[in-house]
């Protein structure tokens, strides 16, 4: 018979080789677990005698692997030992067909031949360990064994990954969650390669992790971990030196999740930074616009049409607009915006966006496919139309030479909403989907589309505000936008508002007019020209103006003056007194005073709060005449005759 | 000490007997060593698992001398009782030694 004799004593390996040999079969040798695995990929014995405690992979595990590997899986085995006897091992249970006593060779050697008889005419399987007669008490080494066995109940307890791997790499011991990590089972993963788990690409670093060089142990950190399984995982080495035999401990961590987490909450960071700075310089431009656009419209008021300026300033106006439309984008980036929110209804606003789009750009053809029962929005529509728009424009652009632009609208859960990045808040939602057949865009550029400032399209052309700033407004009413695109297969903008239960009511047509009124209007603002073009502005609507550069004055003048202030204009963002505080200072001189707040920021949570502690109504920098006076007699009422 | 005797109860000849105890003469002197870096490292399981090692080959060749010795050595290295272990090792390495002296006899008398 073929015989393998594992044992990683020289003497009784040498004992055993004599007496096999002897009785004529044919013995080979293994110092270990792991040497009796490499034997075993080219050689099958038909019977293998083993040892149970042994470096590099043990007699347990031996037997455990080639029970689960099919072309071992007939061979018979006999464990020598007397811990397993004393221990109450039931060696059968993890494989071995007996079992016989470690002692003086004399006797063992009887034991051995007496089995290998038996073996001859039948298959065995015992559950007795042959022998234990000679066996000499073993109290000591039960001690030794009782230390293994804490220490497996504590690897086996182990979240990290743990790994006993031999100099060269092959793997002897892995731990549930390093074989869990793996994702191999284990008798698959011991005796073969670590570095045979990962790709090319990331072997290189592993390796370079695993030279024990003497110096400080290296590791795989978790910044810049390596893919293990389709995970991140970071390894710690820890090597083992003074013992017999040199080996490596590798400690395994799956960090997939942290790096989601933490790529998560780098993205917001980045988003609220560049929000703060995008919101901030959207409020000083806005000051700036305020006195040009002021301006412009107090000389045109009183300027001919004929005069040879006044195409000029008209133009100046309309650029002034333009830069205010400009503003107003980054303002919805930052998320300052939710200006008017009330519920509406989506599919009407798609329609008419898109039905306005459609005439400009005739090369392309829109279809829609817009969901009969939609629910409706809570949302400010002027907002969701700009970021309709913006998608539609960067969608035309996608197709310079014509498309077919697919709208569909449809209600979803939050089940139904596909991000890596977000979890969304459990509910109802409408679902926006805007599809073109262009040139499409690849993976990198998908993580960057929303970034302020980034685009793609040529100098000149593109602001690298129009996603950014439908991302921070479809953010500030709670909803989620995520793009699927590859290149040249067009590209999907999915945009998930929370759908709402509030009815819908019929908006009044804007009116046009100028109103005029005469009562007394107490403006504070910090920034000089603003006074000096509001006072302008209110004067020439024909009312009589106080101005104040400061909070702390504007409480002053209207103590003396309170009888005679019919409304007071004030600004939001102002150095120490603050409008918040000025207005609830107003309040204790009079809790009817009539204050309107303005601000180059939109309406935001803290302008919202102030109104609804009883401040009258809101409006935004730069102000047109036109704004200005409908907004003033919606708060003063009807002019006195 | 009788070798002759010894490797016929071993059913073994003489020669393949002697040459079997040069083996463990070999792997004792190893673990030997190893018990010494273990008492001179203060390591009490490296002892303890050097001992093992020496108490296992000699039980297999009924050395029973050696066998107690190595037993002993184990117990007191796992009680962390280094100084007798210091004191049982120079007197494993003696039984040792007279070991390795009588085959080197027995060797010359063939």
């Amino acid at each position: 018979m073929k015989i393998l004799v594992v044992d990683n004593h020289p003497v009784m390996l040498k004992l055993m080789k004599g007496l096999l040999e002897k009785e004529g079969h044919e013995v080979q040798t293994a110092i270990n677990g792991l040497t009796a695995l490499s034997l075993l990929q080219t050689h099958t014995p038909d019977i293998i005698f083993t040892d149970l405690i042994m470096p590099r992979i043990d007699g347990k595990k031996l037997c455990e692997i080639i029970r689960k590997t099919p072309h071992l899986q007939n061979i018979c085995i006999v464990i020598l030992s007397a811990i397993a006897a004393e221990d109450e091992e039931k060696f059968f249970e993890y494989g071995a067909n007996a079992c016989v006593a470690k002692g003086p060779f004399n006797r063992m050697s009887k034991h051995i031949l007496q089995i290998l008889r038996r073996l001859e005419q039948e298959t065995i399987s015992m559950d007795q360990v042959i022998g234990l007669d000679t066996v000499f008490p073993h109290q000591i080494t039960k001690e030794l064994l009782s230390i293994k066995k804490q220490f497996d109940t504590t690897l086996k307890g182990m979240i990290e990954g743990f790994l006993e791997v031999t100099p060269e790499g092959d793997m002897i011991y892995a731990n549930p969650a390093a074989i869990s990590i793996i994702g191999q089972p284990e008798e698959q993963l011991l005796a073969s390669n670590f570095l045979d788990l990962f790709r090319q690409d990331q072997r290189k670093r592993v390796e370079v992790v695993l030279q024990c060089d003497g110096g400080p142990p290296k590791s795989i950190p978790i910044d810049f971990p390596v893919k293990l399984n389709g995970k991140e995982v970071s390894v710690q080495v820890l090597p083992i030196t003074g013992g017999d035999h040199r080996s490596l401990i590798l400690i395994l961590n799956d960090v997939t999740e942290r790096k989601k987490m933490e790529s998560k909450l780098i993205q917001a960071q980045k988003m609220e930074a560049l929000g703060t700075l995008a919101g901030g310089i959207a409020h000083d431009f806005n000051n700036l616009l305020m006195v040009v656009q002021g301006n412009v419209s107090l000389i045109l008021v009183d300027m001919n049409p004929s005069h040879p300026h006044y195409e000029m300033l008209k133009s100046i106006e309309k650029k002034a607009q333009n830069g205010s439309r400009l503003t107003s984008q980054l303002l919805g980036y930052a998320r300052k915006g939710r200006y008017e929110v009330r519920p509406m209804l989506l599919n009407q606003l798609v329609e008419e966006t898109a039905g306005a789009f459609g005439r400009t750009r005739k090369d392309i053809v829109i279809h829609m496919d817009l969901y009969r029962d939609l629910y409706p929005l809570e949302a400010d529509s002027g907002q969701i139309e700009q970021v309709l728009m913006n998608l539609l424009v960067n969608a035309a652009d996608a197709m310079p030479d014509g498309g077919t632009l697919f709208l569909n609208t449809r209600n979803v859960t939050h089940q139904e909403i596909e991000s890596d990045l977000y979890e969304p808040v459990p509910g109802d939602y409408v679902l926006l989907s805007v599809t073109d057949t262009g040139i499409g865009m690849d993976q990198q550029t998908m993580t960057r589309i929303f970034d302020p400032f980034f685009t793609t399209k040529e100098l000149g052309r593109g602001t690298g505000l129009g996603l950014a700033s439908a991302y921070g407004i479809i953010k500030g009413h709670n909803g989620y936008i995520n793009v699927r695109s590859e290149v040249g297969k067009g590209a999907t903008f999915l945009l998930y508002l929370p759908a709402s239960k509030g009815e819908v009511e019929e908006q009044a047509e804007k009116s046009e007019d100028i109103l005029k009124g005469s009562e007394t209007v107490l403006l504070v603002d910090d920034e000089e020209q603003v006074l000096e073009v509001g006072e302008k502005i209110l004067k020439s609507l024909g009312y009589e103006v106080l101005t104040v550069d400061s909070g702390e004055n504007g409480v002053e003048l209207y103590k003396t003056n309170r009888d005679q202030i019919g409304l007071v204009i004030l600004d939001l963002i102002m150095p120490h007194k603050g409008g918040r505080e000025t207005f609830d200072a107003l309040r204790e001189i009079h809790p009817e005073v009539k204050v309107l707040l303005s601000s180059g920021y939109s309406m935001n949570e803290q302008t919202m709060e102030i109104i609804k502690r009883g401040c009258k109504g809101f409006i935004q920098k730069p102000f047109s005449i036109m704004e200005l006076s409908q907004k003033l007699r919606e708060v003063l009422g009807n002019p006195k005759p | 000490m009788d070798f002759g005797a010894l490797a016929k109860d071993f059913e073994m000849e003489k020669d393949e007997f002697l040459e079997i105890l040069n083996l463990f003469l070999e792997s004792s002197y190893d673990d030997l060593k190893k018990l010494q870096s273990a008492i001179d490292e203060e390591d009490s399981l490296k002892a303890a698992h050097a001992a093992h090692s020496i108490k296992g080959a000699a039980m297999n060749l009924g050395l029973l001398e050696i066998y107690e010795l190595a037993k002993s050595i184990e117990r007191s290295a796992k009680e962390n009782h280094l100084c007798q272990v210091h004191e049982m090792a120079k007197r494993a390495q003696e039984e040792i030694d007279r070991i390795g002296e009588t085959v080197v006899q027995e060797r010359q008398k063939e």
